[in-house]
This record gives structure tokens, C-alpha cells and sequence, in this order.
């Protein structure tokens, strides 16, 4: 069969192809009646032959032979209409439920809830009418009165206890299990389908469904229905996943002195929902994080005191439905202290000068106060077409100018920069390409440069600016 | 037991002013001073590394983390951000001098009989090097006309005698006195760096010691 298919859309469309399903299964039992015929879908000729499934399924009632009563064959119908005006559906409804798909849930669910309804009402008055008929030989309006009660008594009473919700359940991946089919038993003829898809009938233990070696496909919306009369018994809507392995927490403070953020992530999915606890210790004192707006996993902490000699303490668990974990860290203030990299480097060439670069950059935009707290940086630059770096630390000023460049070659530079006294460094910028200052090829024409002018300025390498000549 | 002889510390002979004649300000003797704090800083990690390892575990675990008990009277370097932003410059200095001062006078009560003859010369070194540490502060003191700071009777540190402190309890002394050492140097680095940038003398300027003043 293989028939088991990923977790599909919204449950609207599933419910109404099953209910579409459903009609088909009745119909062909009607031979000759039209399927757009609502009257036909419903009320067909012989009612014995119609719901073959409902009056066999209660086992007590024996089937009543075609056409045994006239007279009851032509009442179903505006017994049907009067307890579908009830409900509240009017005929050209029922040609929706049997044609189109659903659009709205809520008529979906309606719709559940009357077709199953409805079969529980005839199930109900047909047999009780017939009795009445056949015992009393009263006056069939007084019969039809009572009958009528009680369908739309049945009709109410199912209309408002709440059709089953499916049941959620939450499965470890790789292991078994065993769905029963709610509180039907072992031995009853059930049918069962995922995502309105049929199961073959070998993955049945009885009227349970077994599934074995649980993977993430399995994932998906099971139900149960009776087998000839296709009445739902029962849905699970199952999820196959794992419980949570220890989570990874990292704290950085790329804003010192206001405050620092921690961030954290499991190192494998779950493929099933997570929540999240995180609380933070400095010594005894409890500390707020702050969710971030942002990103779901990361939350803020701002510092109230500077140079703390007791450690913070952050402490994170997840639990989902499968298991739970949890991990903790601790760390000095000093040790979490990161900025973010240099932000806007620019390298150019410098005129005139064939072996120099100058570069720029701006301290990072998260940095609150410099001036108080300034950084210093560390700068790398290479040819793209070497790949060894050359290094220049610098503990003061946003600009540096590199004078020994390859001539003509482009370059790859880097800046990246660190609290002065605590901390670590930051991340490397983003590249800045640049080559230096090449001289312009000479044009053989009668405009040409002076010679003796350009030959000074390449061999003394001062940086003096080309006059108009 | 051990009384302190801090007193003569207090007692220092003052500074000799600086040169006034052609000052160049206070900026020259601050930078000093910050240079001074990393120094310190980078000798007292290995100081305090060693120091550690002898006094055995869990002192010596990096996640030693235990509640702030006693050490009541060291000088603690924390304080709240908009306060420490807000400190005045005499606050700022006199508050460094007074801290350096009790705990140059904790580390040389450091127990040092068990302790090696290495780490007795260790820490003998760093106290040289913190007491020189202290002399340039009050240089900047005084540069900028602030009065050093004078001890009032009683606050004198000593340490705590007799054997109700037991020693597990001396350990943890140690512990906090090198941690609040370790801390006051990250921040004495940060104080000067404010320092140094609010006096920084104007290229101009002739009178700029004066103007230093008003800071």
C-alpha cells in the first residue's frame, strides 16, 4: 500500500475530501440515482438498499426487504429536510457538502456533525417508525410527529456535545506504536486513514492500528472509521519526533558596560515544539532576560553594577512532549566581554604612492561609550593572491595606512577590535578590497607629461599631489 | 596577631610635585599610572595562578563560585554604572589610592609561613610593584592639587587574629583578597582611561594644569 503520506495542508481540505469520500461510498449503493440530486443523494428509492450500512450495522434490526413498505419509502424524504431545517442547512447546502470541497472549517464541522448526525437519526427513527407504524397502525402524522422529535432530539443532542476533537500524540521516532481506535473494541470492523489516504487492512491488530520503526512520515492525522458505515470514531493527530539533547548556551557582551545577551540552540531538532526556561544568577540575586524582539532565542540582560567579583550564573532548560534537559554556565564579567566587528572598512590607494593603502573604519555602531571604554584593533591584509596574512595591531585611532603593498596587486584587508584591558576579540569585518595606485600608461601623443617630472616622483615615492601642467 | 604596619604607609613621605615649569600636565603621569595597572595585572595572574595551586583546591578549580562570605572589609571594586560614571576625578583617585592602600596592607599579612620561598618572593615583588603603583597615584594627586587621602583611626585593616578563624576560613580570605585585586586593576585601567581622556591638554593650551582643576 505505502500509502502514507508527509504531514499535508490544513485540515479543511482533508475533512471535506473525506466527507466527499464518504458520499461516494453511499452513492453507488443507489443505482440510478443522479449524484447532484440532493434528493437522490439522501432519500433514495429503497431505504434498506440505500443505507445498507446503518441498518446492518446495529445488528439487531434484519434488513427489510425491497420495497416492504410503500409508504415508509416516501417519508424519509421531508423527514430528512425538516431535521436538516432544524440544523439550520437548507437543500442547496447539502448539494454543497456532496459536491465541493469545504472552504470554511466551521461549515466543515457542521457538516461532520449533521452527516454523521444524520445517519445516527435515521439509524434512530427509521427503526422507530417503522415499529410504530406497524404496532400502532396510527394515524401516520401523530407517528411522524414523535419520530420527528426524537430525530431532531438525537440531531441536537449530537449537534451540541462537541464533535471528538482528534486526540494529539506525541511519538518517540524509531520506536512502535499501538493507536486504538477510541473506545471501540478489539474486535470491531474498523477502517483506518491518514491525511484521508486509505491503510491497508495488514497494519491492523484488531480494530488498532499498528505502526512500527516510527519515522518522521508518519507524522499526520489518523482516523478511524466504522467500516461500513463510515462514521468517525476517532482521530489522532500524531507527531513523531524527539526529546530534547543538552542545549548549547553561550553569553556575550558586545554592548559593555550596559548589559550582555545570551543565546542557545539544540544541537539536533526535535521536529516537534520546544519551550524554553532561561533564569540568571549573579551570587544570589536574580537576574531579568529579557526576550528579545527579534530572535526567539536569544534574551538581554542589563548590568546594575560594574566590576562584580561574584560570577553569573545562566541556567537554561527545554522540555517538549517527548523528554526534557537542561545545562548552565558560569563566567566572570570580564570574560563575556566581545564587540561586535568595525563597521564601514574602507581601504583606497594612496596617489602617487604604488605601495600604499590607507584604511579606514568606525568603531562598532553596538559599542555604547568609547570613550570611556575604547577599543583597540587588530588589522590583516594579504594579495588575494597569496594567502598568508600580515598583521598590525593598533591600540589607538580608526585609520591606518599600510606602505607596503605589492605594487598593482589587489588586496583582502580586515579590521577586528577588543575592549583595551578585558575580553577577547571580535569577529573580522567584512573585507575590504582595494589595490594601490598604479601609474596611468603613457600616451605616445604630442600632450604627453614631461618625462623628467613623472621619473622624480616614481623613484623619490613621496606622496605629492600630480599639478596641472 | 599580626598588627599592621600599615601606618607606615600612610605616612608616606608626599610625592615630590612635579616639575611645574613647562608642564606638560598630568597626562604624561596618568598614562604612567595606566601603565602601571596593566603591569600589575599581567604579574598578578601568575601570582595569583601559583597562589591558588598552593593553597590546593577547590581554589585553584576555574568554576570555583562561592557565596561572598566575611572578607567583610576588603575594599570592593563594584559599584553602580551611573554612579562610577559620575565620580569626580579627586572621587575617582582618592577612591584607588584608599583601596590600593588596604590591600597592599592584606597581601603583605599574607600567611607566609607554609607558603614556598618561591611564592614568598612573588609576593614580595608585587607588593614592590603596588606600592610603586600607589606612589603614582598620588603623583597624579597631587599634580592635579588634590589632598591625599588620610586614614581615620580605626579603619586601619588587620587581620582578623586567633583560632576561631579557622583555617578553611583564611583560604577563602585569600581567595577573595586576589579576586578584589584582580578586579580593582580592571578597573583602576578603565578610571584612568577616563581620566586620561578629561585631561587631555588641548594642543594649545599653556595653562592647562590649571584648567585641569576644574574638571
Amino acid at each position: 500500500m505505502g500509502g502514507l503520506k508527509p504531514p499535508s495542508a490544513e485540515e479543511p481540505v482533508q475533512s471535506g475530501r473525506r466527507r466527499r469520500q464518504r458520499r461516494r461510498r453511499l452513492q453507488p449503493a443507489r443505482r440510478g440515482a443522479r449524484q447532484r440530486d440532493p434528493a437522490a443523494v439522501l432519500a433514495p428509492r429503497s431505504v434498506p438498499r440505500s443505507l445498507p450500512g446503518v441498518v446492518e450495522g446495529r445488528g439487531a434490526e434484519p434488513p427489510r426487504p425491497e420495497g416492504a413498505n410503500p409508504a415508509f419509502s416516501h417519508h424519509p424524504i421531508p423527514l430528512v429536510l425538516e431535521v436538516l431545517e432544524r440544523v439550520g442547512l437548507e437543500k442547496e447546502d447539502i448539494d454543497v457538502l456532496s459536491v465541493r470541497p469545504v472552504v470554511k472549517s466551521f461549515s466543515g464541522m457542521v457538516s461532520d456533525s449533521v452527516s454523521s448526525s444524520l445517519a445516527m437519526s435515521l439509524m434512530v427513527s427509521l427503526p422507530v417508525f417503522l415499529a410504530l407504524s406497524l404496532v400502532m397502525a396510527a394515524p401516520v402524522p401523530w407517528a411522524c410527529c414523535a419520530v420527528l422529535a426524537a430525530a431532531t432530539a438525537v440531531v441536537y443532542a449530537q449537534r451540541h456535545s462537541p464533535q471528538e476533537a482528534p486526540h494529539v500524540q506525541y511519538e518517540r521516532l524509531g520506536s512502535d506504536v499501538t493507536l486504538p481506535c477510541g473506545t471501540a473494541n478489539w474486535d470491531a470492523a474498523v477502517t483506518w486513514r491518514v491525511n484521508g489516504t486509505d491503510l491497508a487492512p495488514d497494519l491492523l491488530n484488531g480494530s488498532q492500528l499498528v505502526l512500527h520503526g516510527l519515522e518522521l512520515g508518519h507524522s499526520g492525522l489518523y482516523a478511524c472509521f466504522h467500516r461500513d458505515s463510515w462514521h468517525l470514531r476517532h482521530q489522532v493527530l500524531l507527531h513523531v519526533g524527539l526529546p530534547p539533547r543538552e542545549p548549547v548556551l553561550s553569553c556575550r557582551s558586545n554592548t559593555y558596560p550596559k548589559g550582555f545577551y545570551c543565546s542557545w540552540h539544540l544541537p539536533t531538532p526535535t521536529y516537534i515544539p520546544n519551550t524554553f526556561n532561561v533564569t540568571v544568577l549573579h551570587g544570589s540575586k536574580i537576574m531579568v532576560c529579557e526576550k528579545d524582539p527579534a530572535l526567539k532565542n536569544r534574551c538581554h540582560i542589563r548590568y546594575m553594577h560594574l566590576f562584580s567579583t561574584i560570577k553569573y550564573k545562566v541556567s537554561i532548560s527545554v522540555s517538549n512532549a517527548l523528554g526534557h534537559n537542561a545545562t548552565a554556565i558560569t563566567f566572570d564579567e570580564f570574560t563575556i566581554v566581545k564587540p561586535d566587528p568595525p563597521e564601514n572598512v574602507v581601504a583606497r590607494p594612496v596617489p602617487s604612492n604604488p605601495r600604499r593603502l590607507e584604511v579606514t573604519w568606525q568603531t562598532p555602531s553596538t559599542w555604547p561609550d568609547p570613550e570611556s571604554f575604547p577599543l583597540k584593533f587588530f588589522l590583516r591584509y594579504r594579495p588575494l593572491i597569496l594567502d598568508q596574512w600580515q598583521h598590525v595591531e593598533l591600540s589607538d585611532g580608526t585609520a591606518h595606512t599600510i606602505t607596503d603593498a605589492y605594487a598593482g596587486k589587489e588586496y583582502i584587508i580586515q579590521v577586528a577590535a577588543k575592549d583595551n584591558e578585558i575580553g577577547t576579540w571580535s569577529d573580522w569585518s567584512v573585507a575590504a578590497h582595494a589595490t594601490p595606485w598604479t601609474e596611468e600608461p603613457r600616451h605616445l601623443t604630442t600632450e604627453a607629461q614631461a618625462p623628467d617630472h613623472d621619473q622624480h616622483h616614481q623613484l623619490t615615492g613621496t606622496p605629492t599631489h600630480h599639478e596641472d601642467l | 596577631m599580626l598588627a599592621c604596619l600599615c601606618a607606615v604607609l600612610w605616612h608616606l613621605p608626599a610625592v615630590p610635585a612635579l616639575n611645574r615649569t613647562g608642564d606638560p600636565g598630568p597626562g604624561p603621569s596618568i598614562q604612567k599610572t595606566y601603565d602601571l595597572t596593566r603591569y600589575l595585572e599581567h604579574q598578578l595572574r601568575s601570582l595569583a595562578g601559583t597562589y591558588l595551586n598552593y593553597l590546593g583546591p577547590p581554589f585553584n578549580e576555574p568554576d570555583f563560585n562561592p557565596p561572598r562570605l566575611g572578607a567583610e572589609t576588603l575594599p570592593r571594586a563594584t559599584v553602580n554604572l551611573d554612579v562610577w560614571r559620575g565620580l569626580n576625578d579627586k572621587l575617582r583617585l582618592t577612591q584607588n589610592y584608599e583601596a590600593y592602600s588596604h590591600l597592599l596592607c592584606y597581601l603583605r599579612g599574607l600567611d607566609r609561613q607554609a607558603a614556598t620561598a618561591e611564592l614568598r618572593r612573588s609576593l614580595a615583588h608585587f607588593c614592590t610593584s603596588l606600592q610603586g603603583l600607589l606612589g603614582s597615584i598620588a603623583g597624579v594627586m597631587a599634580a592635579l592639587g588634590y589632598p591625599l587621602p588620610q586614614p581615620l583611626p580605626g579603619t586601619e585593616p588587620t587581620r582578623a587574629p586567633g583560632p576561631a578563624h579557622s583555617d578553611f576560613l583564611q583560604k577563602m580570605d585569600d581567595f577573595w583578597l586576589l579576586k578584589e585585586l584582580q578586579t580593582w586593576l580592571w578597573r583602576s585601567a578603565k578610571d584612568f582611561n577616563r581620566l586620561k581622556k578629561k585631561t587631555q591638554p588641548p594642543p594649545a593650551a599653556v595653562t592647562l594644569h590649571l584648567e585641569a582643576h576644574g574638571f
